[in-house]
């Protein structure tokens, strides 16, 4: 742990706290402005101001607006399956190779590490990736979004640094007891990597959760993108009709007379709690008993 | 399941690769089955037994939904009568983006649909000869031809592959009717709406009322040019100045409105936030009262803003819609005739352009349009006492094909009250009474970075000036920059192009 | 490394072939890397391939017709490029350079908090403007930084009787807005990356460390540092690869007429003269162009962090 004495806070304590607590306020009022007025009284919503972070009234009609989209339910399910599917894909493919990679006295490593460089830096464009997808016959499908990005080379060298840093004698060891390279990868790396291989699964997960271009070009049917590709028209585009459905557009407009900026905010709102409750989990391995339980055994 | 999926995808990428390696499908030949529309609506289309499927692809419009499904019943049916037996279907739009995606598809022949609703990005298909000319079709047509006002004319004349039945989209600047009530500037302003008295309207409006501001713009001039550009002489994008065609942008009655424009900032009378402003605060500051006067789109984006301020205020609060300026000449933004920024497409690649092109007709006629301008009878509407008498179900109904209310005006039945709210239809009017056409010309493909920077130009000396960051001799430097920016390159263009 | 050379060397001729033993003893080893290999062979290489397409005007039917450059061309010949291009790498450079003191001491920062409950709460806040997206941070920022009276920022400098300002459409201000934007939004994110690090150094090394009586500082700068040193490097010369990018949807947001000249980067004028014109050869050049320009300084960033501190990215 290497924590010194347990002994009161010092001043440089109180000081750092003090800093990351203003820090920190910068950006939670905005986030809990945005949360008071998605929950506001749309009639007088309209009126908060920038930093208040009390609802003004309490109102759900926004969140039901939002789910009397008859394309909101079944897009959350689609982002969840994306999510899940894709992020499991991304990290297979990155451990694996990542393995591989950081193997010692790899033939080829600077040429393949070389390549994947490349192929980092050289992002084709829209229309060169829509021809392959197209001639893969993958147009309409979701496994277009997933395979098209099964594996980012900077979350690979990433991977690779964190494999680095588990001893090498461990593997060594391992590979003399007769050990493959499948069982030192998911028994010996993979437990000492915790906090690399959550870390990463989060950055994944939330390049997942967040992906709207692709889907919306490739994907395309509204009842099969994720729910970003329908909220990201809305908060980007200000596109109220397909939000609400243009069924219900005036409808709504007239009785309830909406706070599009409020009907924004709770868009924003249903797209960042799957996130928020992500992240405390994964706080849970960056712990050094974690880290440092591996080494000692 | 996931084995299946797997499986399925490994063998589709096996095709893929094979597809891949025959190289880019060739297009079907369209050779035949050249169009017949010289033969004109009369032609038979389809028969009972089998109607000729007619497939449309609009924004936002969903083949799932229940208005939709009754449309499409409705037209078959009202066709029917007429002898024309298609089957119209809606094809389901891209999700995301519509004028980025479904180009897209189009490009890449990704789409089945016959008719073809773009609101941008159609220009390159046109280019490409992805689009039907429509020339021959309307000419040959009854209803259409009828809808179309001199702008739609002049638009398909320069390029007749978008057609859009519709109101100029133009700027109009709306007040609420209890702010000006009793305003002696306000009266001395519809007597003679001369710049000045503008100015003092602009003053006594912010004052008697209270607002912060009296006008709120964002992002650009545009919509106070819409008041003001011809009582400056701004008439077009494209005007004479001593005996030589010049962009608007870079000459003196330019300046002169600039220098106007600063004056209205320095008095407190414009919103100083507008170079950063999006348009949701500044409808927010419309409607709390901190600004008195917007401008929207004539027609449907006034009518919006009425209702919503006449429900949050009253009737009192129902919305004024003001004059453009008057000087040198009066007039709103002009109506650019280059090309329609939005409407309907024919795919060349249709097999049945046909029947696609009867049911844009048919929609264009006295039957259609009360289809879609007001609903399918039973649910949008009841007919009582001869008289079309909306339901409540009407409000969430909107036109799906062409939203003008050029001479819709049915009898038998006949409205029992009027589709748009006063002041949206007072707007439409306005701009039908102004209405002026712009001298423009679409900028050549190989000028396009230059006229890129020549607009940046502009924007960032306009903005300065007005804001009064820089002075407004600073105006000459301006159209020296911009000449060499571009200007020059276009200089002969122009005088050939006008000349 | 060493090893290998000395040996293929002894063996002389026979070089080739101890490679392709060595190869086929590590067979699983490859067919473990197989399929992010073919993964990147189908939708990397493939799309990369039809890059050419920036030397081809783009036909829908038919083959597409060859273009030489006019594309690029086109992207030079703007009277205002050497201006768009000083301002790409300005605002790269303060971005992906100046900054990036900031994620590595916030990390260190992070790490010294005795309170694990606040730390916590630091952690979940200050990760949580990431995810939104630009959109709604310039929406945020733009009422922060309103020029008028009543925005909260001259609200707060009136309290110290500072005229009002307006940050947004200055042009000298401008781009130091859209660099403390961005920290405000990827320091808990960004930082991660070096906490992570930091916390898996062995305890080991800090008992040893308390044992010889080092102080906070000591451990801070002889035993942290060195051990982020290569994250950082790994982090630093990656980010360099996207240079040429400077973040187009920030730009985008925030960028108004008066200070558009100061801001315009690469991305934001390729889409106003491309994208929405349909220009798909224009983009597919810009693309390659910043391609080239990644692999370029990513490879010198690469070979001289080599030379100075024997750490790279491979």
């Amino acid at each position: 742990m290497g924590r010194l004495s347990k002994k009161s806070l010092g001043i440089m304590q109180w000081i750092l706290m003090i800093f990351l607590f203003a820090l920190t306020l910068t950006m939670i009022v905005p986030l809990l402005h945005i949360l008071a007025r998605s929950l506001s009284d749309p009639a007088q919503s309209g009126s908060m101001n920038g930093l208040d972070i009390i609802p003004n009234g309490f109102s759900l009609i926004n969140y039901q607006v939002l789910f009397s989209n008859q394309y909101i339910v079944p897009s959350i399910f689609n982002s969840i399956f994306i999510t899940t599917v894709g992020t499991l894909i991304n990290m297979l493919l990155t451990m694996c190779a990542a393995y591989v990679l950081t193997r010692p006295n790899l033939v080829g490593k600077k040429i393949l590490m070389a390549f994947f460089i490349v192929m980092m830096l050289f992002d084709p464009g829209i229309v060169p990736e829509y021809i392959v997808i197209r001639q893969l016959g993958l147009m309409g499908t979701k496994w277009s979004v997933i395979l098209s990005q099964a594996c980012n080379v900077y979350y690979l060298v990433i991977m690779m640094r964190y494999f680095e840093s588990v001893p090498k004698t461990l593997c060594e060891a391992a590979t003399i007891d007769g050990a493959g390279h499948f069982n030192i990868l998911f028994r010996i790396m993979a437990p000492l990597s915790k906090a690399g291989i959550a870390t990463l699964t989060m950055f994944y997960g939330v390049v997942r959760w967040n992906e709207y271009y692709r889907a919306g070009i490739y994907i395309s049917s509204i009842t099969e993108v994720p729910l970003q590709v329908i909220l990201r028209k809305f908060v980007v585009n200000g596109d109220v009709t397909n939000l609400v459905g243009a069924q219900n557009l005036m409808e709504y407009n007239q009785l309830a007379q909406l706070d599009y900026t409020a009907l924004q905010y709770a868009t924003i709102v249903v797209a960042i709690i799957p996130i928020l409750l992500v992240y405390p989990l994964v706080l849970k391995y960056y712990n050094k008993d974690v880290m440092a339980g591996g080494v000692k055994e | 399941m996931k084995k299946l999926l797997a499986l399925v995808l490994c063998l589709s990428m096996v095709f893929g690769l094979v597809a891949c390696g025959s190289g880019n499908e060739q297009p079907q030949s369209t050779q035949g089955q050249s169009s017949n529309a010289q033969a004109g609506a009369a032609t038979q289309i389809g028969t009972p037994e089998e109607p000729v499927t007619v497939k449309v692809v609009n924004k936002d419009l969903f083949p799932t939904e229940e208005d939709v499904i009754n449309l499409c019943a409705a037209i078959n049916e009202k066709m029917a009568e007429q002898g024309m037996y298609v089957d119209v279907q809606f094809v389901e739009p891209p999700a995301s983006d519509y004028a980025t995606a479904m180009p897209l598809a189009v490009m890449n022949g990704e789409t089945e649909a016959d008719i073809i609703y773009f609101q941008g990005g159609d220009k390159p298909l046109a280019d490409q000869g992805l689009l039907e000319d429509l020339t021959p079709y309307i000419e040959n047509s009854t209803y259409v031809k009828q809808l179309m006002d001199e702008s739609n004319v002049k638009k398909m004349e320069s390029y007749p592959y978008l057609l859009w039945l519709a109101p100029p989209r133009i700027n109009t600047p709306v007040v609420r009717t209890d702010w000006v009530e009793g305003l002696a500037s306000y009266e001395t302003l519809l007597a003679d709406p001369t710049v000045e008295n503008y100015k003092a309207f602009f003053k006594e409006l912010k004052e008697a009322n209270g607002a912060k501001y009296a006008m709120t713009i964002y992002g650009n001039f545009d919509k106070l040019d819409s008041i003001f550009n011809h009582a400056f002489g701004v008439t077009g994008t494209v005007i004479e100045e001593n005996g030589e065609w010049i962009f608007s942008k870079a000459s003196q009655a330019e300046k002169e409105k600039l220098a106007f424009y600063a004056e209205l900032y320095a008095e407190g009378l414009l919103d100083p936030d507008f170079l950063t402003l999006t348009w949701d605060v500044v409808e927010q500051r419309f409607y709390d009262g901190e600004t008195a006067i917007i401008a929207g789109t004539a027609g449907g984006t006034i009518q919006v803003y009425d209702t919503k301020m006449t429900s949050l205020y009253g009737e009192d609060a129902a919305l004024t819609v003001l004059p453009p300026a008057k000087g040198v000449s009066q007039s709103y933004t002009s109506v650019d005739v280059t090309k329609e920024s939005r409407g309907f497409a024919i795919n060349v690649d249709s097999e049945v352009k046909d029947a696609a092109w009867a049911v844009l007709e048919f929609m264009a006629s006295p039957e259609g349009r009360i289809l879609d301008k007001v609903g399918i009878e039973g649910v949008q509407y009841n007919v009582v006492d001869n008289q079309i008498v909306f339901t409540d179900k009407f409000d969430s109904w909107w036109a799906r094909f062409w939203d003008t209310t050029n001479n819709f005006n049915p009898q038998n039945p006949s409205l029992a009250e009027p589709v748009l709210t006063p002041a949206a239809e007072d707007s439409l009017a306005k701009v039908n009474e102004y209405m002026v056409m712009d001298t423009n010309l679409l900028i050549p493909e190989e000028l396009t970075p230059q006229w890129d920077a020549m607009t940046n130009l502009y924007n960032e000396y306009a903005s300065d000036i007005v804001r009064g960051v820089k002075p407004i001799d600073s105006f000459d430097e301006f159209v020296q920059k911009w000449n060499e920016a571009g200007g020059n390159e276009f200089h002969d263009l122009l005088q050939e192009t006008f000349g | 490394m060493m090893k290998n050379n000395a040996h293929s060397l002894r063996l002389g001729s026979g070089r080739l072939g101890a490679a392709a033993e060595k190869i086929w003893r590590d067979k699983i080893l490859y067919l473990m890397l197989l399929p992010t290999l073919i993964y990147f062979f189908i939708f990397r290489v493939w799309p990369i391939l039809n890059m050419r397409l920036a030397f081809y005007d783009y036909k829908a039917r038919g083959p597409w017709e060859f273009a030489g450059l006019k594309y690029f061309e086109m992207l030079f010949k703007s009277p205002a490029f050497a201006q768009i291009l000083t301002n790409t790498v300005i605002i790269s450079f303060m971005k992906y350079v100046l900054l990036f003191p900031a994620f590595v001491i916030f990390a260190l920062v992070l790490n010294e908090l005795r309170v694990q409950k606040f730390r916590k709460y630091v952690q979940v806040v200050s990760y949580l403007p990431h995810f939104l997206s630009w959109v709604v941070i310039a929406g945020i920022w733009k009422s922060f930084l309103a020029p008028s009276d009543n925005s909260a920022i001259n609200i707060i400098i009136g309290l110290f009787g500072h005229d009002a300002v307006d940050l947004l459409t200055d042009k000298g201000a401008i781009r130091w807005v859209l660099m403390f934007c961005e920290a405000w939004r990827s320091l808990g994110w960004d930082s991660i990356i070096f906490y992570t690090a930091i916390i898996s150094i062995s305890s080991d090394i800090y008992e040893a460390a308390a044992l010889d009586g080092a102080s906070r500082k000591d451990i801070i700068f002889h035993i942290i540092l060195p051990e982020l040193l290569i994250p950082m490097t790994t982090v630093f010369i990656l980010n360099l690869g996207f240079f040429m990018s400077a973040g187009f949807d920030q730009v985008y947001n925030f960028t108004n007429s008066s200070v558009n000249s100061t801001i315009d980067i690469l991305d934001t004028y390729v889409n106003r003269i491309g994208i929405e014109n349909s220009q798909y050869s224009l983009g597919t050049a810009v693309s390659l162009i910043k391609g080239v320009v990644g692999v370029i300084l990513v490879y010198f960033t690469h070979i001289t962090s080599k030379k100075l501190t024997g750490e790279g990215v491979w």
